[in-house]
């Protein structure tokens, strides 16, 4: 069954240069590159580990659009991961901001004072946020399909 | 009397080829085992048009590289007693890969039959193979059976007899390329001096396991002088980079091959299929690896945060009313500063343990961790491991003591050794509390990325460990990694929190028998003598630290962290209890303020700690299980002292750095 990728082509070529980017940005400011203030502080924070992760996830992006470029059909396979991958930092960092929530306005916890919801609004939370809505639009794009094997 | 058939039945595991050689012998099979081996012998005999069949049933393999007994067996069976034709049984509904064994049965040069079972499965589905289309391509016999029915059996004998008939063909040459072909053709001209070897063996064959390294095919040679040769050619290769380039050579000529024979049986991709094409890339495979370990870390740390402030809460609310309501001066500080705080300051990391243990879970029962160890394997074999040893370590994330009992699965002596003297090196679940004690403290926001560099540096110092190990103590090449990767699952809830709470558990009672007894031992020895403050470098805990003090000074560790790490031999967690009572707070923010304002403790101090906590000597208990797995108390010594003073160093190496870096 031939299936038409184009759509899956432009999406990973997105969604590699935006998670690349962003994760870029983070480890710039971790590291001191860029001020923590380029751009934004809070949306995209100096965060070195959590842009290594972006810029990991946006890598596998990129494999896909090579797949593509080949003809061969493994590019869904690399998106279909990059996207499970945004969903699962999305969930961790969802997960963050709910801990963040608790300390701040339940336990009132010392350090929480000035906590917001945009100072745990990170890049995976909102790209991830982004490629669930995505996952669930092209899901049976996913779907098991007779390709002659890997 | 008629001439007897030596047939030899070989194909992969669970193909049904016990089935085809029941079915063409009928009752006349003997059962013992190898020669020098416990892997099973079946001999059978048939009798047929006249002609007697001896019928050997060959362990079931998925390739001939001697990497397992079974392999062995069944490729010396075909080079030295030369069957006059080998039946491969293969699965018709999973052609793709069971071709893989026929093209090196190919290559070895055997006169081959395939027995297609299953065939009626693979028709079921849809499947059709031309098997005159398969038949010549591959210059071979194809028969479709269906064993479980008989069907097949008769055109399988009758096919076995005529091909006896038929001139053995030529070894069947697969091209593998420029680069390899070269190697290929410069061993043959090494090897072509000894004609005993080219007598018995195929030459291009001998050459192609050299290449890949296969030590048994040396010691086939019979030239010392032609040995010395190969040797010295091979040393200047890299025999795992042609073993690589060779699987996919042979790969690609299946994938052309097979829809040639069969348009309609195409492997049907599965989402299992896909994740594992991604998380095994060879470039893409470790950082995959490392950014789920560093969420893993992230999560533990972060989402636990609100549970461990309720139960801080509820200990300081607890110290408090003891303190307000015993008026016995050493019972309420026995109470207040030793079994509450001590207890509560260990208590507060159990959000941490369950967090990490399910999410361990989940990886586990995904089918993901198996991708871990076959992920690492390259890595680990290069350092002198094999990637089955990374399974106990894994286990050592969550307790030393069953990690080390497991590498009890590990066949080679050597492989088990060195993994038992480096899985104490994996950060165990109790060194936890420390971690987030002290990165909670002194590193804020960045607290899980600094504990997960410490898991990291754990499995650095591991795997280097193992590396000179292998140089200087265990000498010889690890055993290769054998393991068919499970397809992944949806991971049950219900399991991945019944593992959960198992380890949860342990943690909780650990903390009713030898943390009491220990925080009950250090209040002791912080209480006393009589008239001393609590805790203070007049007590008998302080005299006891002053004594130590000169040996960790260098690291700039003082009186009470040496005390600490005394009374982490026992059990890590006490490491937290002890600095809370040395402290005079317990656990929690109180303990953390406390560290935060002495001016002996920075956060240089605090990298250096956690760096040898995770390193040195492990629990008394992980020590035990080492005398007890090795049988040896060398060893046992061995251990603790490599371990303690690789943490020394390491530790030393952090702070200096850490001091200008900081």
């Amino acid at each position: 069954m031939e299936r038409n990728y184009s759509g899956l082509k432009f999406f990973s070529l997105l969604w590699g240069i935006l998670y690349v980017v962003a994760g870029l940005i983070q480890v710039g400011k971790g590291v001191g590159l860029l001020p923590v203030s380029f751009l934004s502080s809070s949306l995209l924070p100096a965060e070195l580990a959590g842009g290594l992760v972006l810029v990991v996830i946006g890598a596998v992006f990129f494999v896909a659009i090579f797949e593509f470029s080949k003809d061969s059909f493994e590019g869904s396979a690399y998106a279909y991961v990059g996207i499970l991958l945004c969903l699962v930092f999305g969930i961790l960092y969802f997960l963050s901001m709910v801990a963040d929530l608790i300390n701040a306005y339940i336990l009132a916890m010392e350090g929480y004072e000035e906590w917001t919801f945009v100072d745990s609004f990170k890049p995976a939370l909102y790209l991830g946020i982004l490629s669930g809505v995505v996952y669930a639009v092209w899901k049976n794009r996913f779907k098991p399909v007779n390709q002659g094997g890997f | 009397m008629a001439e007897k058939i030596k047939v030899a039945v070989a194909g992969n595991p669970n193909v049904g080829k016990t089935t085809i050689f029941n079915a063409l012998t009928g009752s006349r099979q003997k059962v013992g085992n190898w020669p020098g081996v416990t892997v099973e012998k079946k001999v059978g005999t048939k009798n047929h048009n006249g002609h007697v069949l001896e019928i050997i049933d060959l362990p079931g393999t998925y390739s001939l590289t001697a990497y397992s007994a079974d392999e062995v067996v069944a490729r010396d069976y075909i080079l030295e007693e030369k069957p006059d034709v080998v039946v491969q049984v293969l699965d018709s509904t999973n052609l793709e890969r069971n071709l893989y064994l026929t093209t090196q049965l190919l290559e070895m040069g055997t006169n081959l039959i395939l027995a297609l079972n299953m065939s009626d499965r693979a028709e079921r589905r849809g499947d059709f193979i031309d098997i005159q289309r398969l038949e010549s391509l591959l210059g071979v016999s194809a028969i479709k059976t269906v064993a479980g029915e008989g069907k097949g059996i008769d055109a399988l004998l009758d096919s076995i007899v005529a091909k006896k008939e038929q001139n053995i063909p030529l070894p069947h040459e697969i091209g593998y390329g420029g680069m390899v072909e070269e190697k290929i053709y410069a061993l043959e001209e090494i090897i072509k001096d000894d004609p005993e070897v080219f007598k018995h063996y195929p030459p291009r064959w001998i050459a192609l396991k050299l290449l890949e390294g296969d030590e048994d095919v040396i010691k086939k040679l019979s030239s010392e002088s032609i040995k010395g040769k190969v040797q010295d050619f091979l040393s200047a290769i890299d025999n795992e980079e042609y073993e690589v380039e060779m699987a996919d050579k042979r790969y690609q000529f299946i994938s052309t091959l097979m829809p040639q024979v069969c348009t309609t049986c195409a492997e049907e991709v599965s989402p299992s299929d896909m994740v594992d094409k991604v998380v095994t890339n060879k470039y893409l495979g470790i950082p995959i690896f490392l950014i789920l370990m560093w969420g893993m870390f992230e999560l533990t740390f972060a989402f636990a945060t609100p549970f461990m402030e309720l139960i801080d809460m509820f200990f300081g609310w607890l110290a408090a009313a003891v303190a307000s309501n015993i008026e016995t001066a050493w019972l309420a500080s026995l109470l207040g500063d030793g079994i509450i705080a001590g207890v509560g300051s260990v208590l507060l990391f159990v959000p941490n343990i369950f967090i990490l243990f399910f999410v361990i879970a989940l990886f586990e029962s995904s089918g993901y961790m198996a991708r871990a160890a076959f992920i690492m394997d390259k890595l680990m074999y290069t350092m002198g491991l094999q990637g089955k040893s990374f399974i106990p370590m894994l286990m050592g994330f969550g307790c030393s003591v069953p990690a080390i009992m497991a590498t009890r699965t590990l066949e080679d002596e050597k492989d088990r050794l060195i993994t038992m003297m480096v899985t104490p090196f994996m950060s165990c679940g109790a060194r936890l509390p420390v971690y987030i004690l002290l990165a909670g403290t002194f590193f804020g926001r960045q607290a899980g990325s600094v504990i997960f560099g410490l898991y990291v540096l754990g499995i650095l110092v591991a795997i280097v460990s193992a590396k000179l190990f292998r140089i200087f103590l265990a000498r010889g090449k690890p055993s290769p990694f054998i393991m068919e990767l499970p397809p992944y699952t949806k991971p049950l809830l219900k399991d991945s929190l019944r593992h959960m709470w198992n380890e949860g558990y342990l943690y909780l009672r650990k903390v009713g028998t030898v943390i009491i007894t220990g925080v009950v031992l250090i209040w002791m020895l912080a209480y006393f003598p009589q008239g001393a403050e609590y805790g203070s470098a007049g007590s008998l805990i302080g005299s006891l630290g002053k004594l130590i003090e000169p040996l960790v000074a260098p690291l700039g560790f003082d009186w009470k962290i040496a005390v600490a790490l005394v009374f982490g031999f026992v059990a890590k967690e006490i490491v937290v209890g002890s600095l809370g009572t040395l402290y005079g707070t317990g656990g929690g923010e109180a303990l953390s303020s406390a560290l935060m304002s002495d001016p002996g403790f920075t956060p240089a101090i605090a990298l250096g700690l956690m760096v040898f906590t995770l390193l040195y000597v492990p629990c008394i208990g992980a020590v035990a299980v080492i005398k007890k797995e090795t049988g040896s108390w060398k060893w046992m010594f061995f251990q603790a002292a490599y371990s303690t003073a690789v943490a020394w160093v390491l530790a030393l190496v952090t702070v200096l750095v850490a001091n200008l870096v900081l």
